[in-house]
């Protein structure tokens, strides 16, 4: 047999193939509809145009048979099932996924054409060669062309599936709502496959803090949200859940507990939230038995139509690959379990950053056996603070850096970090208002001028705005509160967090060790409970009695707030139900020290209290 | 020369030679040959179309009468997801499902209708109960007419008349959970006991039916009644009080069901919801009030998608144009017209009565109607409104994730919603949670209500209005004894109009059958 027999031998086979693939279509899309429709999670009502795309690919492939039994005779209709049809069909269908965004269901249709067309012209060029009297391309070129194509088709879909990028769809263009749910740029490193993400709660209740699904861990969730104020959703490949700044920094309450719906405030400090928790959880699901694809596929066939291609994608590829992942996050967080719990409003900020940066700069660095548990802080009215030293110890001055590197600490990575939206976030939290105190229309006046003129003498030189000391760092040796978070942030870390930036262009220059804490204005500090940096004293009542007289126990979380004491309720069975057993024997939870105001007369206090209110 | 002839011999030993195969002998073998491989491909394709129309097929039996859907439609509440992984569902199919009572009989002697299920004659599914070919069974489901279509009689001994769109006030659908679940795990449930059982009611169960049911639909009922009986077991087992007839406890179960809630680890306060099953007539008006008892939900297609969630569909099952049949009927059902005389002369008076005391809170044009008043103010029993919680409500906003359908309208409230009260005789006992059985009684102030009566029956009471309520048993029938001094069970609250003259609240009432 020569050589252009075997070429029209070789076209004969390729268009029964194509024939073959076609007829798959056709049945399904004309007998059953719906069944094909499913699969492919299409949405096509009323089925009657599926039947009739399904009849038309009949007639249309129809007309490539006349050339399988005379390719000479019919080679214009050869052309034809290549250049209108393949190539229309081709175009049409993998336009409509990649710029038109319908979905991946489309694309194996698209696909299906481009393989056959490519596969048809080539055996068609080299006949038409051959006829020319030329010699055909070489079978390596045939073969490198084909595996080309192959490649291709694979690498797309990878990047579709992977790696594509979409803008996030967010309900209004506030800054409020981007505050609440926009993306800093986590969720390519730390994004949870959505689906994975939606049912682990419904498959691992046991590890939740309660029953409650994410709501379990105290995150406010605002009515007719899919997912807690602080989580953002965002497609790269797939829809990824990741988190913002919203997840640590804003405050839920409740004025009694007849209130039914918390009160929500923006930039305050998530008291209710555990961070800590929220990451174990998802640690223990991935380490669990049950974490496995079947069972994860089942949960989200109880709940949603993916398609088969979905499907298969989940099932092969981000399942595995998640669990892996957290796997990994969880050897990350290993010291945390010896280490007292952060539980609810608290984080150790910068161990992380430790195990997951640092390390890589200065290999001995790690967390060593520092302790580094303090409150989740306010973040607003950022503009009067200007100059200020920020965090708890004060290890930064610069507010771009504390920003950025917080959204590092979020999971953003140097590549994906969002620097204009960080900016248009600083912006906007540079004049947001402190939350008003609740029940301001109960404040006794007079008492509160009283307390003004208290605070003044007492207190404002280190915690009003214009106070000499506001903003500077004050030694923990004076201070007299626990010491454990001012000698986590070593002098090394802070060389190291430095030196690890350099090669970006925002590198980190302010980074330093203060041995410390700062000085804090005390903006809405009756939303700041419990109090000190550790969150060690449950109300401004208790942080004005003497250490002895401050609880040695109490419950933390519960988001009804007590104004007789001015803090959050710590104690009693609805405290105990919902918070978190706060022992300040463990390490790190001390509530020494601090001992301005301790010893005033208690009138004083109460007026100095009054006052603190209207902050 | 192509043909193949065979030389032998005869008995006489003289050669001959014979010509076997012509070409058209060789012809017609080659044709025959195909002729079976075609026959034998086309049976195969016959064959595979009908176990691919079997099994992968989801038929519901459809009604043009709107009634006839409504009563026997599907919503798609029968299980359904794939065939490797049935999701949605709480009964067995169709056929398990008429033999259940068969295969514990003394769980269920009476049958379905003792459970207060309304059969109709010719019907041999109850009201309430649809069928649905899916997953290669027949399957049965529950719809919106199993809770919101009741019964009224005139006389003892009359016949039952039966409204679309009224409370299942008979209906005790604990008890029927618990029948379900009890018999699906009991130890009769085996495959020949069930195959028997279901032959005897009438089923054909072939080699392969005979063969699915062993390896796989008994196994599979096992197994998910088992996990589903994990789940709400505290909710069936006397643990909580009971929710007796006519009421669910609508939020509790739809923890566990549908977020996988440990509801142990709930507070008892919260695990008590049971509550009235509410009229269905006369949705158009209601859309934007708070809807649901405790006015959590101001959207009626929201609220009727997760009422189809309690029946059993999931986001997966669920089927939309059917249950869209059903909204648009109910839409615009007008409620029904009380069935006996009234006094005219009495009921104008009672209409002046019911416009000062009543109307800004209960007409469909009263400033208040469809807002939540505040439990301090109402003073009902709160179990039914501290059963739905802040983090309840968000995890309901996850419900039909990724879908224009995803729950939105969910919200904790602190009180109880202001009813419009069209066709208010149909819907005793009164109060969200039942506790107080005719309108007459709820104008007494609570200690004069009644501390203890019967729920279940239908017969009518036409001068207090609402059923009677002081008969322990009828037709066979034993009705629920309902204690208002159990938690969740309590008639306190709702003082308005309790301190008119009796004159006054007659006449009042007998406006009320008006409405």
């Amino acid at each position: 047999m020569n050589e252009y027999e075997r070429l029209v031998r070789w076209y004969r086979r390729v268009t029964w193939f194509g024939i073959f693939l076609n007829l798959l279509f056709v049945f399904p899309l004309v007998f059953a509809p719906r069944t094909i429709l499913k699969l492919l999670a299409l949405d096509l009502e009323p089925v009657l145009w599926a039947r009739s795309s399904g009849t038309l690919l009949f007639i249309i492939t129809a007309f490539y048979v006349p050339a399988i039994f005379n390719l000479k005779r019919y080679r214009a209709n050869a052309w034809l099932a290549i250049l209108p049809s393949r190539v229309f069909g081709s175009t049409f269908f993998i336009l409509a996924v990649f710029v038109f965004g319908y979905p991946l269901g489309y694309l194996p249709i698209g696909f299906v054409d481009l393989t056959i067309f490519f596969i048809q012209l080539l055996i068609l060029l080299n006949i038409q060669r051959m006829e020319r009297g030329e010699l055909p391309f070489k079978k390596l070129v045939n073969l490198g062309a084909i595996a080309a194509l192959f490649v291709a088709m694979t690498a797309t879909t990878i990047w579709y599936t992977g790696f594509r990028e979409l803008p996030q769809r967010l309900v209004n263009n506030s800054m409020e709502e981007y505050f609440k749910y926009g993306s800093i740029g986590a969720e390519n490193q730390s994004g949870l496959p959505y689906w994975i993400w939606l049912v682990l709660p419904r498959m691992f209740p046991d590890y939740l803090p309660g029953p409650g699904g994410y709501a379990s861990f105290g995150l406010p969730w605002e009515q007719g949200r899919e997912m807690p104020i602080g989580f953002t959703k965002k497609t790269i490949g797939i829809e990824r859940v990741a988190f913002n700044c919203a997840f640590c920094h804003v405050a839920m309450v409740r004025r009694s507990a007849d209130d039914p719906t918390p009160t929500v405030y923006l930039g305050g400090p998530s008291h209710t939230f555990n961070a800590l928790a929220y990451e174990r959880f998802l640690f223990k699901a991935a380490s669990d038995p049950r974490f496995t694809a079947k069972n994860i596929m089942n949960a989200i066939d109880e709940v949603a139509q993916l398609s088969i291609l979905d499907k298969a994608l989940y099932r092969f590829a981000l399942i595995p690959i998640t669990k892996k992942a957290l796997l990994k996050q969880k050897e990350a967080f290993e010291w945390t379990n010896s280490r007292p719990d952060w539980g609810p409003g608290r984080i150790d900020p910068f161990n992380p950053v430790k195990v997951a940066i640092l390390q890589k700069v200065n290999p001995k660095g790690g967390v060593g056996d520092t302790i580094g548990n303090a409150d989740m802080v306010a973040i607003w009215n950022l503009r009067p603070r200007g100059g200020m030293a920020f965090h708890w110890d004060g290890l930064n001055t610069d507010l771009n850096e504390v920003v950025r590197s917080s959204a590092i600490g979020d999971g953003a990575t140097p590549k994906s970090i969002s620097l204009a939206d960080l900016e248009r976030l600083q912006n906007w939290l540079m004049d947001l208002k402190p939350a008003p105190y609740p029940f301001l229309d109960k404040i006794d006046a007079g008492l509160a001028a009283r307390g003004a003129t208290i605070f003044k003498q007492q207190c404002a030189s280190c915690h009003a705005f214009d106070g000499d000391k506001t903003g500077k760092v004050l030694l923990a040796t004076e201070a007299g509160t626990d010491p454990y978070r001012a000698q986590m942030w070593t002098p090394d870390a802070a060389q190291a967090y430095n030196d690890y930036s350099k090669p970006y262009p925002w590198r980190f220059s302010h980074f330093r060790s203060t041995g410390g804490y700062v000085n804090v204005p005390l903006d809405a500090v009756w939303i700041r409970a419990p109090y000190l940096h550790n969150g060690s004293v449950p109300s401004l009542v208790d942080l004005l009695a003497p250490p002895a007289e401050r609880p040695k126990v109490f419950y933390r979380g519960y988001d009804v707030y007590d104004p007789q004491r001015v803090g959050f309720v710590s104690s009693g069975p609805d405290a105990e139900r919902h918070g978190f057993r706060y022992d300040t024997d463990r390490p790190g939870n001390s509530n020494q020290g601090h001992l301005w105001g301790t010893d005033l007369p208690a009138q004083d206090k109460k007026a100095l209290i009054e006052y603190l209110k209207t902050l | 020369m192509g043909e193949k002839a065979v030389r032998t011999k005869t008995k006489d030993q003289v050669l001959t030679d014979r010509v076997l195969e012509t070409p058209v002998d060789r012809y017609q073998l080659k044709f025959r040959r195909k002729l079976v491989i075609i026959l034998v491909i086309i049976l195969i394709l016959l064959w595979g179309a009908r176990l691919f129309r079997r099994f992968l097929v989801d038929r519901p039996v459809d009604y043009s009468m709107i009634e006839e859907h409504f009563k026997y439609g599907s919503i798609g509440s029968e299980p359904g997801g794939s065939l490797f992984y049935a999701v949605g569902g709480l009964l067995p199919p169709y056929w398990i499902f008429k033999a259940l009572p068969k295969i514990c009989p003394d769980k269920l002697p009476g049958g379905y209708a003792s459970l207060g299920f309304i059969f109709e004659s010719g019907r041999d599914l109850p009201i309430g109960v649809s069928k649905r070919q899916r997953l290669g069974f027949e399957q049965v489901g529950l719809n919106c007419a199993g809770c919101h279509t009741g019964t009224y009689r005139d006389e003892p001994n009359g016949e039952p008349h039966i409204v679309l769109g009224m409370p299942a006030h008979s209906l005790d659908l604990q008890k029927f959970f618990s029948f379900v679940i009890e018999c699906s795990l009991d130890e009769r449930f085996n495959a020949d006991n069930v195959i028997e059982k279901v032959r005897e009611v009438g089923g054909r169960v072939g080699v392969l039916d005979r063969f699915l049911y062993r390896t796989q639909l008994i196994p599979r009922i096992r197994e998910t009644t088992r996990q589903l009986n994990e789940r709400i077991q505290i909710l069936l087992s006397g643990q909580v009080p009971a929710w007796g007839v006519g009421r669910v406890d609508t939020f509790n179960p739809y923890k566990a069901i549908q977020f996988n809630w440990d509801l142990k680890a709930l507070p008892k306060e919260q695990l008590t919801g049971a509550s009235d099953f509410p009229s269905l007539w006369n949705q158009r008006p209601r859309d934007g009030m708070q809807l649901h008892w405790d006015g959590n939900n101001n959207s009626v297609d929201e609220r009727n998608l997760s009422a189809a969630l309690g029946a059993g569909v999931t986001p997966v099952t669920v089927d939309h144009p059917r249950l869209e049949r059903v909204r648009n009927w109910i839409w615009t059902l007008p409620p029904p017209k009380y069935p006996y005389e009234i006094d005219p002369v009495l009921a104008a008076k009672g209409r002046d009565l019911y416009a000062y005391y009543c109307g800004s809170c209960h007409d469909f044009d009263g400033s208040e109607v469809g807002r939540v008043e505040p439990i301090g103010e109402i003073a009902t029993d709160p179990r039914r409104l501290n059963s739905y919680t802040y983090t309840f409500a968000a995890n309901q906003y996850t419900l039909y994730p990724d879908s224009k359908y995803r729950f939105v309208h969910f919200r904790k409230t602190n009180g109880y919603a202001n009813q419009p009260l069209d066709g208010v005789w149909a819907r005793a006992p009164y109060l969200h949670n039942g506790s107080v059985p005719t309108l007459r009684d709820l104008l007494e102030p609570p200690e004069r209500r009644p501390a203890e009566f019967f729920r279940g029956y239908d017969l009518y009471d036409r001068k207090n209005v609402g059923f009677v309520s002081n008969i322990a048993g009828a037709n066979g029938q034993r009705f629920f004894k309902y204690d208002t001094k159990i938690a969740g069970n309590e008639n306190r609250g709702h003082l308005y109009g309790t301190k008119l003259t009796p004159e006054q609240k007659d006449a009042l009432v007998e406006y009320m059958k008006t409405l």
